[in-house]
């Protein structure tokens, strides 16, 4: 019943087939470069539109980093769940839950002991972020549920949940500035302009889940069991245990995400992320990740983010009625995108 | 051994989930208010005491979830638990017409004595309202009106006078003119039509103008700011004021303005009462808000269709009725529709509105 010859696909995630390896590469980088082309082509023609003063001003370059920074921290988590050939559409209401989840742990701790309260708060709701990412992964590995509804179940739950949990009030932050400070703060570089400190937190996550996916022996699984499930199980690879690592990154990051989006809104906020697995989505197929598996990177996503945001933040401050177009727009980009990866798939094929 | 491990904490994680639930009020569906004792009831309805004619039993529908509606509910707790009669409310999830029009299919074949809807499509769901009106059961709306349905009776704010109210007050807020930049969560949308074109209404000849078309978010919190950075940016140095049309925009616009530093800089104009809203007033980060007044609604919707139940279903009557209890609260009867008005509230008498809020039971508006 194996599936004959189908080690050549797992070969190449092996460490030591470098030939492979290298190949894989190059394609992934050459993918990453055609982002950024078209990002760069894009940040050149904003020079020229109405708004090259506004685009290029400090305050709005800090805003797109932060915009980037936010959209990009769960996307990642997205991309590596991607790369096995799942998908985690809960995304949006774990970020609201943990949004909510933290708002309340932080005032229920805060009533006794305010100097623990946001390190509680901050690490419990991390600590449920990483059960749901667990739950996730299991339902999907040990009872073999196909991963769209499993996630599509958390989608739903987890929404239900974070209404549930304070009456459907959002919690505010205000007695705990600290919070909103980290999310709106940054480091100054010039008088005016100042790295916000959730991008260097994406920095820091990028690089991390970078390494993890390249540099070590569940990074490689992780790519394998994508591109050929049966094959990397029948070769000895624990299967579950790549499973376990990509939904709890993924929940783990939403769970960051959804901390770093009370910050920015001033509260826990029931209804925040609503439909933000999508942007995640579309942030992963722009930087090259593949909905079959297998394919896909940080950096790619990271520049996927920064394209969606660039194209956002280029139409409002050109447009008028800008939210109308950017859907089309984005749609263009989207299906751009696919296609690319399509055909540089059936390229290498033949 | 890791395989049993992940299932062990798979388990944990599905325990919390239900421990979750059992701290979330037991509230599976939108019981009126979780410190109702009566809520607990629900499902014996002939237990509740009630008036000589027979309790009656009251469903109010709304067009979502949102902390609006919960101040509604407690309205609606304050009628129950006054009347003595039995009542509760729910929103469509989704919140879109079909879900809504389920729940009143669902309210008629459970025999409710009264229906009060917001709706979501107003023309759409006339059919479905005459519907339960042929059945036998009274239908009011309050929120949202359905104008070409057969309702009894619309209890509700009146949007473009809303809007004109807030075009007013923003006047008055620039006496040499002001240039303004507005959020919105769809243009598209019926109430926000009418607010904006109310608000240019209010600030006619006051040489007050938008500098464009009202920025739309599509009700996402994170675009909502986000759009106010990009505005900020866009027309920096020439932009004097902002306005959010939807009650979420109040707070993203504080946000967005105190991070660029412009607080005090610019006038922030608010629709609504979130908790954040009033506590920005109060911290002199807001100039007006204009709210409305859900906890009338649900108040004053279970009392309507309690007098439709005694008059037996007529409407006429039971608005005769009602009329001492409106002319209390400073309320307009017009034909069929009851207009339950605005409160302007600004830093100066914030504090005052906010204790009146408190003294309900409620935080926001």
């Amino acid at each position: 019943m194996s599936a004959p010859l189908s080690e050549k696909e797992t070969v190449a995630a092996s460490p030591k087939s470098g030939e492979a390896g290298m190949r894989l590469s190059r394609f992934f980088r050459a993918r990453e470069s055609s982002v950024l082309v078209v990002l760069v082509i894009l940040c050149v023609l904003l020079a020229f539109s109405k708004s090259r003063d506004t685009f290029y001003s400090p305050r709005n370059l800090q805003n797109l980093a932060l915009s980037i920074a936010l959209l990009s921290t769960f996307a990642i988590g997205e991309t590596v769940v991607i790369i096995t050939g799942g998908i985690d559409l809960s995304l949006g209401s774990v970020i609201a839950f943990c949004g909510m989840l933290l708002g309340i742990v932080v005032i229920r701790v805060g009533e006794s002991s305010p100097a623990l309260a946001i390190p509680t708060a901050v690490f419990f709701t991390l600590g449920v972020a990483l059960l749901i990412g667990t739950l996730n992964a299991t339902l999907i590995h040990r009872l073999r549920l196909p991963p769209f509804i499993v996630t599509l179940a958390a989608l739903t739950f987890f929404r239900s949940q974070s209404l549930i949990i304070n009456q459907q009030m959002p919690v505010t932050l205000s007695k705990y500035p600290a919070l909103i400070d980290f999310v709106n703060g940054r480091v100054l570089i010039t008088k005016d302009f100042g790295i916000p400190y959730p991008a260097l937190l994406l920095i820091f996550i990028a690089i991390a889940v970078h390494i993890v996916l390249a540099r070590t022996k569940v990074g490689r699984h992780v790519y394998s069991v994508g591109s050929n499930e049966q094959a990397t199980r029948l070769s000895g690879v624990n299967v579950g245990r790549v499973k376990l690592f990509a939904y709890g990154t993924s929940a783990l990051l939403a769970g960051v995400a959804g901390i770093l989006y009370a910050g920015y809104g001033g509260q826990g906020d029931p209804q925040s992320g609503g439909g933000y697995e999508l942007n995640a989505v579309a942030a992963a197929v722009i930087g090259g990740a593949n909905l079959n598996g297998g394919q896909g990177s940080v950096s790619g996503t990271v520049l996927g983010a920064g394209l969606l945001m660039v194209i956002q933040n280029g139409i409002n401050l050109n447009l008028d009625n800008a939210s109308r177009w950017e859907g089309t727009v984005i749609g263009g980009v989207l299906l751009l995108a696919v296609l690319t990866t399509a055909l540089q798939q059936r390229n290498q094929r033949d | 051994m890791l395989n049993r491990v992940s299932f062990l904490s798979g388990l944990g994680a599905s325990l919390l989930s239900l421990l979750l639930i059992g701290c979330g009020n037991n509230t599976t569906s939108n019981q009126t208010s979780p410190n109702a004792p009566q809520g607990g009831q629900q499902q014996s309805p002939t237990t509740t005491g009630g008036g000589g004619s027979g309790s009656g039993k009251y469903k109010v529908i709304t067009n979502g979830i949102s902390p609006f509606w919960e101040s509604m509910g407690k309205g609606l707790t304050a009628a129950k638990t006054e009347l003595k009669v039995e009542a509760d409310w729910q929103g469509p999830n989704p919140a879109e017409h079909n879900a809504q029009v389920k729940l009143i299919k669902d309210a008629v074949a459970g025999k409710v004595d009264g229906i009060a809807v917001s709706a979501i499509e107003a023309d759409a769901l006339a059919p479905t309202i005459d519907e339960s009106i042929a059945a036998g059961i009274p239908v009011i709306t309050f929120d949202s009106d359905s104008p070409k349905s057969k309702r009894a009776a619309y209890i509700g704010t009146n949007n473009r006078e809303a809007g004109r109210i807030a075009g007013q007050e923003t006047a008055k807020l620039y006496p040499s003119g002001g240039k303004l930049v507005a959020f919105v969560g769809n243009m598209s949308a019926q109430n926000a039509r009418e607010r904006y074109e109310g608000f240019l209404e209010g600030v006619k000849g006051k040489n007050i103008t938008f500098l464009q078309e009202p920025f739309e978010d599509n009700k996402d919190k994170g675009r909502a700011r986000k759009n106010v950075e990009d505005a900020i940016t866009k027309y920096q140095g020439k932009v004097t004021g902002f306005v959010g049309f939807y009650s979420y925009n109040g707070p993203a616009i504080v946000s967005a303005v105190e991070q660029a530093g412009l607080l005090g800089k610019v006038k922030v104009v608010c629709f609504d009462g979130e908790p954040e809203t009033l506590r920005n007033l109060e911290a002199g980060k807001v100039d007006v808000t204009v709210v409305q007044k859900p906890y009338e609604f649900g108040r004053l919707s279970v009392m309507l269709l309690n007098e439709m139940k005694k008059s037996g279903g007529k409407g006429d009557a039971a608005l005769q009725a009602m009329k001492g209890e409106l002319d209390k609260l400073g309320m307009k009867l017009d034909g069929t529709i009851i207009d339950t008005g605005v409160t302007v509230v600004t830093p100066k008498n914030a504090k005052q509105f906010l204790d009146d809020l408190k003294a309900k039971g409620l935080e926001s508006t």
